[in-house]
């Protein structure tokens, strides 16, 4: 059930210089939620842009979510400056998000930028298990000096200004050469997903991916946000997505 | 006060019709914007053979309005015969649902009015002469006069409820394409679709949208929507006139109405907001109210006085 509400800003932690986490309490929305799930947001008025804008969910907790959201833009400049106490109308739970992995398997999860949200949602249901988080982002503004995540997170930046220098990619290609993970799951810039496709058929590793596309209706409404398939056609990324099997899209 | 509509003989239980491209096959918006609380909604345009679409990025932001460039993507006329229209009928029995055809020739669009003539379900047809976005058929039939004339006569004589012809913006006559229809038998001319536009990425020093050109929508185009719905009105007062382009809030809906038109279509606002229907509607009843309209005739084209 799909559902519009008019949310409360909570709290917004500037982590990085260019990276905020957002709480809003949306009381009927956040208990629909899954990881891989994404919402939209109104942008303020003031901003002056007109469509809505898609974030995945980085957490919920009870009746409030955790945004991830760097500011590239009108609409998320505005939205970065929400305080708390500001009103965002809301509209969610949006599109396919992940599968139930098995507890057992050990993932590595491989983010770019804001790309960590989904994963981040993901990794708090399956505290306990074997994972592996990698965060790679351009420079340290994007990239929170604490990085309080429950499960073992590795940083890098390209410029390598914090954590290790090079792509979360490098970093992976690296670690396989000792171990190996039973599914790669990846969030996060088109350059990164498709390294994580190829990584995925050089090892045969599967790897599901969560695309970011400009999206309209974000229901399956406009055909906008269209991926395109290897067998031929396209998705929506909305509504058949965003989550994909990283063998069967195009990037 | 009375709410409904008329387009011809069909009737509407409220002027608001969700235009075609922007609202699926009627079931996508379930939850925040049922079809049964619109006066009508068009699904998306059918043509015989499926179409994948246009090379994404499809669509883009620009100020006030999106551009897109979908490129008609759809699964084709047995898919939707099959399972697009009986799912819709299924959730929606009691909504008003209108078929919007897009033939790249005169014999696809003949093929598509016959076949859906078969489907009680359809109460009228909108003939999509005026895509952007597609290399054949679309805009080059409807800025045309002679082509759409042709093409309207011939789909009256095979379909078995209304014609309705949705006319482009991107003609020097659009008062000319509307009184070709009309002298054709269209039942109604729905003014009028996206305008053509582009938008190019500075950064990438490229066009954003994979077909380089899109159709402008949003309302950013409306007081251009307006300007063409009141021409065709003056010109053409006896034909039933439906406005599209811009409409995100009952005011604009309200232009239409006193520019002639019996219904007005509203499709990127769904986007920004699902609902935008029943504000409109919300709207529509206290202006009447506090104008002391008793039915839309009551106000409609009231634009056009000359005292």
């Amino acid at each position: 059930m799909k559902k519009q509400e008019l949310g409360t800003v909570i709290s917004n932690i500037q982590a990085a210089k260019n990276l905020h986490f957002i709480k809003i309490r949306i009381p009927e929305i956040a208990p629909l939620l899954r990881p891989g799930n994404f919402i939209s947001i109104l942008p303020p008025a003031q901003s002056g842009a007109f469509l809505r804008r898609p974030f995945s969910v980085a957490d919920v907790s009870g009746d409030t979510i955790t945004l991830v959201i760097k500011a590239i833009g009108k609409a998320t400049a505005a939205i970065t400056g929400l305080a708390a106490g500001d009103r965002a109308e809301i509209m969610g739970p949006l599109g396919h998000g992940y599968p139930e992995f098995d507890r057992n398997k050990k993932i590595w999860l491989i983010g770019g930028g804001t790309g960590i949200a989904s994963l981040l949602f993901l990794e708090s249901g399956r505290k306990g298990c074997q994972d592996r988080l990698l965060w790679g982002g351009r420079t340290k503004d994007e990239i929170p000096e604490a990085c309080n995540i429950p499960c073992r997170c590795f940083i890098s930046t390209d410029d390598g200004t914090a954590g290790e220098k090079g792509t979360s990619i490098d970093v992976a290609k690296k670690w396989l050469k000792t171990e190996r993970p039973d599914i790669i799951v990846s969030c996060g810039p088109r350059g990164l997903l498709k390294a994580v496709k190829q990584l995925s058929a050089e090892t045969s590793i599967p790897a599901w991916i969560s695309t970011e596309e400009f999206m309209a209706c974000g229901m399956g409404a406009c055909a906008g946000c269209a991926v395109p398939l290897e067998k031929g056609g396209y998705a929506k990324a909305c509504a058949d997505g965003p989550v994909f099997k990283a063998e069967e899209v195009i990037l | 006060m009375n709410t409904s509509t008329k387009i011809g003989n069909l009737e509407l239980k409220n002027p608001f019709i969700a235009a075609s491209g922007t609202y699926g096959y009627g079931v996508e918006y379930t939850d925040l914007s049922p079809a049964d609380r619109w006066g009508a909604v068009i699904l998306k345009s059918v043509s015989p053979k499926p179409r994948p679409g246009n090379v994404p990025p499809r669509c883009c932001e620009t100020d006030c309005g999106m551009i897109n460039s979908i490129g008609l993507a759809n699964e084709g006329l047995e898919v939707y015969m099959k399972e697009k229209i009986p799912a819709f009928r299924k959730a929606f029995p009691g909504a008003t649902c209108i078929a919007s055809l897009a033939g790249e020739t005169l014999e696809e669009f003949l093929l598509l009015a016959e076949k859906l003539s078969e489907m009680p379900e359809i109460k009228a047809f909108e003939l999509n002469i005026s895509c952007p976005n597609v290399a054949k058929g679309g805009m080059h039939f409807g800025a045309d006069g002679n082509a759409s004339c042709q093409l309207v006569r011939e789909c009256k004589k095979i379909s078995k409820v209304p014609v309705w012809v949705k006319v482009t913006p991107s003609t020097t006559d659009p008062v000319g394409v509307a009184a070709a229809c009309a002298e054709a038998g269209a039942d109604a001319v729905v003014a009028t679709n996206t305008i053509p536009a582009m938008k190019i990425d500075v950064r990438r020093c490229r066009p954003v949208l994979g077909n380089i050109f899109g159709g402008l929508s949003g309302p950013a185009i409306f007081p251009a929507s307006l300007r063409i719905a009141y021409l065709i009105h003056r010109a053409l007062p006896e034909l039933p006139l439906i406005g599209c382009g811009g409409v995100d809030c009952g005011e604009k809906a309200v232009q239409f109405i006193l520019a002639g038109c019996s219904a007005v279509e509203i499709g990127t606002a769904t986007f920004r907001n699902p609902g935008t229907e029943q504000l409109c509607l919300e709207y529509l009843e206290k202006y009447m109210a506090e104008m002391k309209f008793g039915s839309i005739e009551d106000f409609r084209a009231l634009a056009h006085r000359t005292n």
